[in-house]
């Protein structure tokens, strides 16, 4: 069953995807990264539709395995239910252009009918994900996806986008990719859910596994644990320890054990009542960033009107002082005491 | 480019893991402001027809190199055909001699560029065939 070339209403659109047509589903996902005319629609027939499947994102440095481990993953979910991947590449701030190369990993198991696999270019937006990825992820959703494998851009200490995408983070890291004062730093690794210390078959990947558990459980001991997510309840007191796995994603190893903790953490989300802030999470911060857009394109025509240029030139020419300045155009703006 | 990113899928297809070529023009097209998905080598036609439909490409570029592109390249086109995406344009690079041209372009090829073209006269045509010509 393959959809006609021409327009298509969007009701029509996510009747067909949602009965299993994949260039139907194709489109949608392009229908929102192009916030074609009808997007909000789509997403509105669909919203009934959402709410089943487990996201789960997967992070790391660029060249982990992030890729092949999620390859890897598919294939095994895909032997018994529909898996979807969305993968993640940069685009470039210099052209706007983006090489997308995560398929490479991905070809062979993508012609399975069970896997859907689309690669996405973040188009602008820092944190590791694109915007339109929470759209794509609800259509994922709605078609009838289960698990939603999101893999983000080669990542690891200030991408943490996808805490708040995710039901579920998978961290992944592998030996050899600095000491340990890297694993004591901020990022991913205290707000994911499963480490997974890949390349497994490498001399050095079990003392790297006991660094990474080291430094967690420092965090546990000195009261902020890896889980105490903006000032939400605390993840290990309710039960949740952070697993620090092994894999070898090229052999195959260790998938089977990472499959049964992302179900784990599917189960004790539901059990534990965490699963209330996960979907709270998330709410709000897609809810920021839509209308942080919205306000930084009036933003711009405020400020312009505030004297903006003018100001830029008196702080280029150190004639103003910065802060001071800054404060300056948010009363002229909003016509109040407003310190910013 | 004005508006967004058209999306262009770059194929190796079939067993030849030449790719010097296929990866020149995918960060070329890249410079000049398209998101191009690259396949890696060695894709059976099966492979890339699965990943434009996927990745619901404007177009598509295959690179072969082998001399099998008579045999691989219409099968491609076909499965496009059949998945509803006739209207994705082919574009051909690679090796292709003079004398089988015809019969790839009979095949539903829309252009064929070989050895010397430039990035920037790929990127030309591609704009144009896609109706944004800048």
């Amino acid at each position: 069953m393959t959809a006609p070339a021409g327009p298509m209403s969007p009701e029509h659109l996510a009747e067909r995807l949602r009965n299993g047509d994949m260039r139907s589903l194709a489109r949608a996902l392009t229908w929102v990264e192009r916030r074609a005319d009808s997007f909000e629609t789509l997403l509105g027939v669909l919203l009934p539709h959402t709410g089943q499947a487990q996201l789960v994102g997967v992070s790391g440095p660029p060249g982990a395995g992030k890729s092949t481990l999620i390859s890897r993953l598919a294939e095994q979910y895909g032997a018994v239910q529909r898996v979807a991947i969305l993968s993640v590449d940069p685009t470039s701030v210099v052209s706007g252009g983006a090489l997308l190369g995560d398929r490479i990993r991905m070809t062979d198991v993508s012609l399975t009918d069970n896997v859907f696999v689309r690669s996405v270019a973040t188009r602008g937006r820092a944190g590791g994900l694109s915007l339109a990825c929470w759209d794509q992820a609800l259509i994922l959703d709605a078609a009838g996806y289960d698990p939603i494998l999101i893999e983000t851009v080669g990542a690891g200490q200030g991408e943490t986008e996808v805490r708040y995408l995710a039901d579920t983070t998978v961290q992944v890291e592998a030996p050899g990719l600095g000491d340990h004062v890297q694993a004591l730093k901020a990022g991913m690794l205290e707000v994911s859910d499963i480490v997974v210390v890949n390349k497994a078959d490498r001399p050095d990947s079990a003392r790297t596994a006991a660094r990474i558990r080291h430094t967690l459980a420092l965090g546990m001991e000195t009261g902020l644990a890896p889980h105490a997510f903006h000032g939400q309840a605390n993840d290990t007191e309710r039960g949740w320890v952070q697993p620090v796995l092994l894999t070898d994603a090229l052999a195959g190893t260790g998938i089977d054990e990472l499959q049964a903790q992302i179900a784990e953490h599917r189960d004790w989300l539901c059990a534990s009542g965490a699963r209330w802030d996960t979907e709270h999470r998330r709410a709000a911060r897609l809810l920021n960033l839509l209308v942080d857009q919205g306000w930084q394109s009036r933003r711009r025509a405020m400020l312009e009107a505030a004297g903006w240029n003018d100001v830029v030139k008196t702080v280029a020419d150190r004639q103003q002082e910065p802060h001071a300045a800054a404060r300056r155009l948010l009363q002229r703006v909003f016509g109040d005491g407003s310190k910013g | 480019m004005n508006g967004p990113p058209f999306r262009i899928l770059v194929a190796k297809l079939g067993l030849d893991g030449h790719d010097r070529g296929a990866k020149v023009i995918a960060r070329g097209l890249r410079d000049r402001g398209f998101e191009v998905i690259y396949t890696g080598i060695r894709q059976t036609p099966a492979m890339v027809a699965r990943a434009a439909l996927q990745e619901d490409v404007d177009l598509l570029a295959i690179s072969i190199l082998s001399g099998a592109h008579n045999t691989l390249v219409p099968r491609v086109i076909n499965l496009l055909r059949e998945q509803g995406q006739a209207d994705v344009p082919v574009l051909l690079g690679g090796i292709i001699p003079e004398v089988d041209r015809p019969a790839m372009r009979a095949a539903g090829v829309a252009e064929i560029f070989g050895p010397g073209t430039t990035i920037g006269e790929t990127a030309d045509w591609i704009l144009a065939a896609l109706g944004r010509d800048e």
